[in-house]
């Protein structure tokens, strides 16, 4: 089904959420995003990700306490569901089974950097 | 502002249960964007971001319920917009190209009017800086000037409690700065203690707080500082000024920005001007300008009433036909013009004209799109039928059209843009500001695509509720027709185009005819061929100015020479305590003006003596007399002013001539009383007349003779004629720029007019074709197509001539010397609106007239 599908974008939200964890929060998952990949990512389009994420059950979120910054406004912490786990592993399997069916003669001779 | 802005778009929007940590991650986003990048592109930012958070995901429920609908529905109502666009492109083309062009010409006006409202606003305690004017009360009538009484500068503080602080300073004098034997000739003023804590500039070198104090400091612009030091500091250095020995720089500022009235390239101290002026320091006199600070409670106003008698005050007998009263300095530019002593407008008057011609402007282009979306409604009467039917709602086609607008609207605002940016240089350097315009200028940007989406809205509303109001039924079964009353509404806002376009012509035609009188008007003195050089340095000197006047004439180039006070471009101006005559009856106040000349100033100038004669160079008793113009000749109110003994300024002589009036200073003003007496000592001006060929070989003569005995002066001239021009500048600008805009505004119509004319011709092609089958030949054809059109364009001429007469009535009302508006140049702009109106319409006239009737007929 559709639904259960994780793209791209938001299989590399929920890597980071890992990479983040338990300090995973809106802003601060952008600006890993901005760091490891070098992409330029929208406030929108994380938030909007994430709750996509959250829908399709992968993730899960608490609300931290309130603190003197942001105005007062309290952060939503995301954290990685079982559920999430099976999907980041189920695609992480299933890239590397199709890597390792590539014949080593579509390699070679290939510049790495290239790639 | 726009983080504010952008949290209320976001909470307008947004999911609740998102919403806290959203915000909180955009508020956190923001203050790190304050620290790095500044509050303005932060705040920019959040709004962004506020806007590209509109996602499905993250909507409330109430707005996403129906998402996927209306996600549909957008898209297809964007879809049919480029179709209908594209099928049209014709129209689309016209609708953008009027749109595009009014966006610009309103945006650039609405800068131009800008500019002109931020003049002298930089200051920043603007709200309590005040003009010192003053006011003169003759038995004729009152004026008001600049200029106060000397002493101002010393007791009105003390005696005012309300002021902070005032500060005396001087018109813009001319002097020579000396350093390492260069020599530089700049303009700047003497300025009293005060003035650089009320006038905001910046100081790069030295301290703003004990300026201007010292006797022997001068302190100078960036620019200046540049030219004389170059790079290196220039604090502590000095420089010889004008002659009158070395003074030290005491510090630099940044140049004072374009949009001040009050230029300067220098500063000396006050006290250096007057003490080479004593006569200022008389309360009757008056020649410095004022500038005062009020604290911030007092009401000027108020203030103005108490000191009303001030300078009278001061006089020995208690009484002065000089009052004294503030002006608010922020509307000294704008309110400048003063009528029998009271505030009378002045350039606001412009301003108010443009701000309705860029209003005009786009509501022409808005009429246009209103036209033609309404007159083709036809076309899309089916599409709006079958819509209803599958259940579209009345809310819902009126958005389907107000989108098709909008998206006309932006793309024109955006091409708009780029017309602005290619045009805003010459336009620049017409009319002498420094407007700017970029995408990247949030302000500016803002403000035109708040601008383009005004106009989306404004032409979208009227055809939306016509398109989306057509009944299921007619249309269905074919017998819709486009209802009387939209064809009527459409006729009558052709019509008003056509007036405010008539409108425009006729001021255009009168603004330049009155501009040309002035120009070519007989001033009583030949300006051509008149070249001036400033007095100054070694030519001061008497003998060094025979000599030179006898190495100039030597070359046949030059005709004469005179020396004098003043010129007709500008003279001086004295009140008429110095004047009297035999015969004088009671006290006469009024002002009469000054030319101290020798015996050449009347010849040089071509001048018309109309009784009695010049002053004769062989007796040196003329140096007692005068000569006086007509004016005096009615004041003086004798029956025979001629060889009447008078009194002027310490001699006593006699009226030895009467020159024929002539103009001088600006044709605003009627020709005052003027006095000439032979005194070439105080002389300020040499007016040279030429021959009127070889002019660079003059010149260059000309300049090896002055540098020779004049060597530290760069050689400087002007000739009278520019000098005459640059007296109308102002006019000229808005001459300029009444004819460019008009000029689009009758462009923008004239599409419009284009348009409706291919759609009627389109309308009535089978109508022609029968007529043609039948017999009729295609001139008659021609006339029946533009007749209609015709009659609309005449229309709206009559409706133009009385609003276009009364306004530009109103308008040379401003001047003393004007031209008549008559009945030719209404015959003008009716010609000019007929010829372009048959011009536009023929084209499809005389197609639908000339093409073949069996290709049209075919199908019946």
């Amino acid at each position: 089904m559709k639904g259960t599908q994780l793209g791209e974008f938001e299989e590399l939200v929920l890597l980071i959420i890992g990479v983040l964890f338990p300090d995973a929060y809106g802003l601060s998952i952008r600006e890993e995003i901005i760091k490891q990949t070098n992409r330029k990512v929208a406030i929108g389009a994380v938030h909007s990700a994430l709750s996509r994420l959250q829908d399709k059950g992968f993730v899960k979120s608490d609300l931290s306490d309130a603190t003197h910054e942001r105005g007062g406004r309290r952060k939503r912490l995301f954290s990685i569901t079982a559920e999430g786990k099976r999907a980041l592993e189920k695609n992480h399997e299933l890239r590397n089974s199709l890597f390792n069916q590539i014949p080593e003669v579509a390699l070679k001779g290939l510049n790495l950097s290239a790639i | 502002m726009l983080k504010k802005l952008g949290e209320r778009i976001f909470k307008f929007y947004c999911h609740p249960d998102y919403q806290e940590d959203i915000l909180g991650d955009m508020e956190e986003y923001y203050e790190q964007n304050c620290t790095e990048k500044g509050r303005r592109r932060a705040g920019f930012k959040f709004f962004i971001d506020s806007l590209l958070l509109f996602r499905l995901s993250l909507l409330k429920e109430k707005l996403s319920y129906h998402k996927i609908i209306y996600a549909a529905m957008v898209q297809n109502i964007i879809k049919t917009a480029f179709r209908v666009f594209w099928r049209e492109r014709g129209y689309s083309l016209m609708n953008i190209l009027g749109l595009t062009v009014g966006i610009a010409a309103s945006m650039l006006l609405f800068l131009y009017i800008q500019s002109e409202k931020s003049v002298n606003q930089f200051h920043e305690d603007i709200d309590q800086l005040y003009q010192v004017m003053l006011r003169q009360t003759y038995p004729g009538g009152v004026e008001v000037f600049e200029d106060n009484p000397g002493p101002l500068v010393t007791t009105f503080k003390d005696d005012m409690p309300e002021l902070e602080s005032m500060a005396a300073f001087t018109w813009p004098e001319a002097l020579l700065f000396l350093h390492d034997d260069v020599g530089y000739k700049e303009t700047g003023r003497f300025a009293s203690e005060d003035f650089l804590h009320i006038f905001d500039v910046t100081f790069i070198e030295g301290q703003k707080s004990n300026s201007l104090s010292s006797p022997s400091e001068v302190f100078l612009s960036k620019s200046l500082k540049e030219k004389i030091f170059g790079a290196d500091k220039a604090l502590g250095q000095t420089v010889e000024v004008n002659g009158w020995g070395q003074f030290q720089v005491g510090g630099v500022f940044e140049d004072v920005p374009n949009n001040s009235t009050i230029k300067f390239d220098f500063l000396l101290p006050y006290e250096r001007w007057s003490s080479l002026n004593p006569w200022v320091e008389d309360w009757g006199n008056s020649g410095i300008l004022g500038i005062a600070k009020l604290s911030k409670d007092t009401d000027y106003q108020t203030f103005n009433n108490k000191i009303e008698n001030y300078v009278a005050s001061k006089m020995p007998d208690g009484e002065s036909i000089n009052s004294i009263f503030l002006q608010p300095f922020k509307d000294r530019y704008l309110y400048n013009r003063f009528e029998n002593g009271k505030q009378a407008g002045g350039r606001i008057t412009y301003v108010n004209m443009f701000m309705a011609v860029s209003f005009f402007i786009l509501l022409i282009a808005v009429i246009n799109f209103m036209n033609l979306a309404t007159a083709r409604s036809a076309k899309r009467a089916k599409e709006v039928g079958v819509k209803k039917v599958v259940g579209s709602t009345r809310l819902q086609l009126q958005f389907q059209f107000m989108m098709e607008s909008l998206i006309l609207a932006l793309v024109s605002t955006i091409l708009a843009g780029v017309l602005i940016m290619m045009v805003i240089d010459p336009l620049n350097s017409l009319v002498g500001k420094e407007m700017s315009f970029s995408w990247l200028d949030i302000d500016k940007s803002i403000s035109l695509l708040g601008l383009g989406a005004g106009v989306g809205i404004l032409a979208g509303i009227y055809p939306s509720f016509v398109l989306s109001d057509f009944k299921v039924l007619s249309v269905l079964k074919g017998s819709f027709k486009n209802t009387k009353w939209s064809s009527n509404l459409r006729k009558g806002l052709v019509v008003f185009q056509f007036a405010i376009s008539t409108c425009l012509i006729i001021s255009t035609l009168i603004i330049r005819s009155q501009m040309d009188y002035i120009m070519s008007m007989n001033l009583g003195y030949e300006k051509e061929h008149l070249l001036l050089l400033p007095v100054e340095g070694e030519i001061t000197d008497l003998s060094t100015r025979e000599q030179l006047k006898n190495s100039i004439l030597s070359n046949p180039s030059f005709t004469s020479l005179t020396f004098s006070s003043g010129t007709p471009i500008s003279i001086e101006s004295s009140t008429s305590a110095g004047f009297s005559w035999e015969g004088k009856v009671g006290e006469f106040d009024n002002d009469f003006n000054i030319v101290r000349t020798d015996t050449e100033f009347i010849d040089t100038y071509g001048m018309e003596i109309i009784e009695g004669r010049n002053f004769d160079i062989n007796l040196a008793t003329d140096t007692m007399n005068v000569i006086i113009n007509e004016q005096t000749a009615k004041v003086m109110n004798l029956e025979d002013p001629l060889n009447v003994p008078i009194r002027f300024w310490g001699r006593n002589g006699r009226v030895v001539g009467i020159v024929k009036d002539f103009h001088y200073n600006s044709v605003h003003e009627e020709i005052q009383p003027m006095v000439i007496s032979w005194r070439p000592r105080y002389s300020t001006r040499i007016t040279l007349k030429m021959a009127g060929q070889n002019i660079p070989e003059s010149l260059e003569f000309l300049e090896n003779v002055i540098t020779d005995l004049n060597p530290n002066y760069p050689f400087q001239y002007s000739f009278v004629n520019d000098s005459y021009e640059r007296l109308y500048k102002s006019e000229s600008t808005i001459g300029i720029l009444t004819n460019y805009f008009s000029g689009i505004a009758i462009f923008i119509s004239l599409l419009g007019l284009f348009g409706l004319s291919s759609y009627a011709a389109e309308q009535r092609i089978k109508e022609i074709g029968v007529r043609k089958v039948l017999g009729a030949n295609s001139g008659n054809l021609i006339i029946l197509m533009s007749k209609g059109f015709l009659l609309l364009a005449g229309l709206g001429f009559l409706v133009a001539v009385p609003i276009g007469y009364s306004f530009m009535n109103n308008w040379l009302e401003s001047f003393e010397y004007k031209i008549q508006i008559g009945a030719p140049i209404f015959l003008v702009a009716a010609g000019i609106s007929l010829f372009i109106t048959v011009l536009t319409v023929s084209y499809h006239s005389m197609k639908a007239a000339y093409s073949n009737p069996v290709k049209n007929l075919r199908y019946e």
